[in-house]
């Protein structure tokens, strides 16, 4: 009855928080359960020093927009390999590789990056269609590669180490950048992208490297003091605040008093906005547990097939299925206490299993209806989503290889925490 | 249409309250966990409270500003198929869910009864900082209560700006 209820009050459109909410009180008035638990449970699912990554690393991505840092990493690809055949496309990506260890989040990299690139594309001759395909494709690259929000959310759910999940997420996000670049380098040649003429000399290179070099060791510093223990993962995306405020404020000189209120509140806001989902989710995990829905969906699933090969696939699907409408972070608090568990019973390692949900509920960010990245990117572009989205559909083919590549393959997501911690 | 303007101006006055607020309580927590960072490993003399203020200023960064998100309609959710009904429906599922929702926070502002009375009785304090747990419950209870007041004032705005139904006919005429 609360699975018909959960889905129904879904379809209707009500907050994802409140149907939540209100399938779980449902829940405890058809067991008489006592009320208490709603505000008990919601606490505890808030009150969680984990969570506080979540603001913090929003507000430092926010903040190194603002610093004026996005355009200085842009411009220095740009001035490094925009002038070969198709380089507009291929700055786009590597920007977004690089913007992704700034912040976690793929619709910031669509508005920072697309605002920049997008118009650049399109004034040297690349179509609106494919100059927006490829931004909203790239920043799908951004939560993968730390630091991820949407990491830290699956590590607090799943109780997995976010520096381990963090650290699984590198070769699997530069998988995903080198299979665009492919794609990318494929247009480039088939639809005899322009060539810009212009000689690079050592002096340009050098001042873009050292205006840049700020963004570059950023992620540096973090992963750095995350794996030798000087912070945790929470801490670090303090200390990431911290620094953006000082490079906006005294280094570059971009981030004013006013501006950094507003981010705040935005910042404020969108929290408020993914964290009542999690509170409400904390309650709700309650009644999936007192019901064994974990253990009937994996029963369920085991019951169609044992073959691990095809249940991952059909995670996979399912996973893939879910996010072209519902959104990442969202989806993530949702699915992982049920999947989890299926995923265990076959074998794979939560670290291996968060770095999946990820990458394919990422996919999402660029398909329809609901890729927020193709909403972000249409307006810029200046034409319809299902342009954009036709368009990406050769980068999201790339993609779900990489996907199944990664799905099937676990040591190229295992090796890299292996290597550093064992 | 006074009264209206009236609840108007209160909505508006309450925003600016919640907003600053959890511009405050942001910046707080930044401030906090790197101050924990600073006097670890600067001092080497950790800080025992600053892990737990800035987990319940989360707590209240995250219910005023969903009360904000609210008012404007700022939640995540799925609206592929709910596009899809005729107008009229839909405007009758908008309605529908909000008040749904209204009766949803009506429980969530109960529920800590129990919690608040059991905090008073025993005095419990929180671990490091030495708050009163019941002060923090009634805060958790307030952010509950701003989204039940959004959510109320954001029926009554759906309502009165649908235009009635004779002035539909007398357009369409």
């Amino acid at each position: 009855m609360i699975a018909s209820i959960f889905t129904l009050l879904l379809v209707l459109g009500i907050p994802i928080a409140f149907v939540l909410g209100i399938s779980s009180v449902i829940y405890l008035w058809k067991v008489e359960m006592p009320f208490v638990l709603i505000s008990q449970r919601v606490f505890v699912g808030l009150d969680n020093f984990l969570l506080l990554a979540v603001p913090l690393f929003i507000l430092a991505g926010k903040l190194m927009n603002a610093s004026g840092i996005t355009n200085r990493l842009v411009n220095f690809f740009y001035i490094l390999i925009g002038h070969i055949r198709g380089g507009l496309a291929y700055v786009n990506i590597i920007a977004s590789i690089f913007f992704a260890g700034i912040t976690g989040a793929g619709a910031a990299d669509t508005a920072a990056i697309g605002s920049i690139m997008i118009p650049a594309m399109k004034k040297e001759g690349y179509t609106s269609e494919y100059s927006g395909a490829v931004t909203a494709i790239s920043s799908t690259i951004g939560p993968t590669i730390p630091p991820s929000i949407a990491m830290v959310v699956y590590g607090a759910i799943s109780e997995a180490s976010i520096a381990r999940l963090f650290l699984a997420g590198f070769i699997p996000g530069l998988l995903l950048g080198f299979a665009q670049l492919v794609v990318a380098a494929f247009y480039a040649k088939r639809q005899k992208f322009p060539v810009r003429k212009k000689v690079l000399s050592l002096r340009t290179v050098t001042e873009g490297f050292f205006n840049t070099l700020l963004a570059i060791v950023m992620p540096v510093i973090l992963l750095g003091g995350i794996l030798s223990g000087v912070f945790t993962p929470t801490e670090a995306a303090g200390v990431a605040v911290l620094y953006a405020v000082i490079v906006g404020f005294f280094i570059y000189r971009e981030l004013k008093v006013s501006t950094l209120l507003s981010i705040l509140y935005e910042t404020s806001i969108l929290t408020g906005t993914i964290l009542i989902i999690l509170a409400m989710a904390h309650l709700f995990g309650w009644i999936l547990a007192a019901e064994a829905i974990p253990e009937i969906v994996a029963k369920a699933m085991t019951s169609i097939t044992q073959n691990p090969i095809i249940i991952l696939l059909l995670i996979n699907v399912l996973l893939l299925f879910v996010g072209t409408f519902m959104e990442t972070l969202a989806a993530i608090i949702l699915l992982t206490p049920i999947l989890l568990p299926l995923a265990q019973s076959i074998g794979i390692d939560p670290i291996h299993f968060g770095v999946i949900m990820v990458v394919n509920l990422n996919i999402g960010l660029a398909t329809p209806p609901l890729g927020v990245c193709l909403i972000v990117a249409s307006p810029i572009a200046e034409i319809p989503l299902e342009r954009i989205a036709l368009a990406a559909v050769p980068f999201l083919i790339a993609s779900i290889c990489v996907l199944f590549l990664i799905s099937y393959v676990p040591q190229l997501v295992m090796l890299v925490p292996k290597l550093f911690m064992g | 249409m006074l009264l209206w303007r009236k609840i108007e101006k209160i909505s508006d006055s309450l925003e600016r309250i919640l907003k600053i607020s959890i511009i405050c309580s942001l910046g707080a927590i930044a401030f906090f966990v790197n101050l924990a960072v600073f006097f670890r490993y600067v001092l080497a003399s950790p800080l025992t409270w600053s892990t737990e203020i800035s987990s319940y200023l989360l707590v209240y960064t995250v219910l005023f500003g969903a009360s904000i998100a609210l008012r404007h309609n700022q939640f995540v959710r799925v609206e592929a198929l709910s596009n899809l009904l005729p107008s009229r429906l839909r405007t009758a599922v908008a309605v529908g869910s909000q008040l749904l929702i209204a009766i949803f926070l009506a429980f969530c502002i109960q529920s800590p009864s129990l919690l608040i009375q059991k905090a008073v009785i025993t005095k419990t304090i929180s671990p490091a900082i030495g708050i009163p747990m019941s002060h923090l419950y009634r805060l958790f209870r307030l952010g509950f209560a701003f989204m039940l007041f959004f959510v109320c004032v954001n029926v009554v705005k759906f309502i009165l700006s649908q235009p009635p139904e004779q002035k539909i006919q007398e357009k369409n005429k």
